[in-house]
């Protein structure tokens, strides 16, 4: 597209992610870890013994925990590692500052693109989110044991999440 | 092949080259957005909010179809007869 056309010195090198990507990528990574960990066991444990004998609070309080804990981490690491990688390419003379800036000079974390992709993405998991809450209330009203009703509701927000940061991901990647 | 994810088309690359070889850095720190978004807009993977694309013809000092254009399709409305499509070479003639 651009191919005969000369090129100015920052012209589409490797640039990092922004911020508001980083985040969305630590989230998918720590919520596909943890509650796929959850699951496993959850499964394992209905298939040797009957779901009343199953503790299943503590563990999904733990994995919710360690969710939130590894995309706070995932986050942390991939702002340091972007911090560094954009000094070594300023020092190496690569060209212009990695994210760019606002106006007054300050580095801009998110911008009116995030925000377009963070409603998008958040409407996209606004279906399953309905669809699981519609099954919890429908376990409910027949007086499902607990289990089932605590593990439809973090089913439904689990795969919401997957959903959400996915959807997010191709916005930023493929465009729209 | 994935299908390109908008019609609209800019010449914001030429103009940075016209505008004393403006950087997709500096662009966007005058903007006030990410680099990266500055990116996706110049390569057609994002298009801008009206505001955005406003703001952008205005670092470069041109009128907004003189950066944009829209790539109609065939399921597009049809332009009533007599009234020319708008594009930059209009603008100038009007001008």
């Amino acid at each position: 597209m651009h191919a005969r056309e000369p090129r100015l010195p920052d012209d589409d090198e490797r640039v990092p992610m922004t911020a508001a990507e980083r985040t969305v990528w630590a989230y998918l990574v720590a919520v596909v870890v943890t509650s796929g960990g959850y699951l496993a066991l959850m499964v394992h444990r209905v298939a040797v013994q009957p779901v009343e004998r199953i503790s299943w609070i503590g563990p999904m309080l733990w994995t919710i925990g360690l969710s939130v804990l590894g995309t706070v981490l995932g986050v942390v690491v991939g702002t340091v590692v972007g911090a560094v990688n954009a000094s070594r390419s300023t020092a190496g003379g690569c060209g212009g500052a990695p994210g760019a800036g606002g106006p007054d000079g300050v580095e801009v974390a998110t911008d009116v693109r995030d925000r377009e992709i963070d409603r998008l993405g958040g409407r996209a998991s606004t279906g399953v989110i309905g669809v699981g809450l519609g099954a919890v209330l429908m376990l409910a009203m027949i007086d499902a044991h607990p289990f089932w009703i605590g593990n439809a509701v973090f089913l439904s927000g689990a795969v919401g999440a997957v959903l959400e940061t996915t959807t997010k991901i191709r916005l930023y990647r493929r465009g729209f | 092949m994935v299908p390109k994810p908008t019609r609209v088309t800019n010449r914001i690359r030429e103009l940075r080259l016209a505008t004393g070889e403006l950087t997709q850095a500096e662009l966007a720190r005058r903007l006030g957005v990410t680099r990266q978004t500055v990116i996706a807009v110049e390569h057609g993977r994002y298009s801008p909010s009206l505001e955005l694309a406003f703001q952008i013809a205005r670092v470069f000092g041109v009128p907004i179809d003189d950066v944009f254009r829209y790539e109609a399709a065939d399921d597009d409305p049809p332009v009533p007869p007599g009234l020319p499509a708008v594009g930059p070479s209009t603008v100038k003639e009007r001008s």
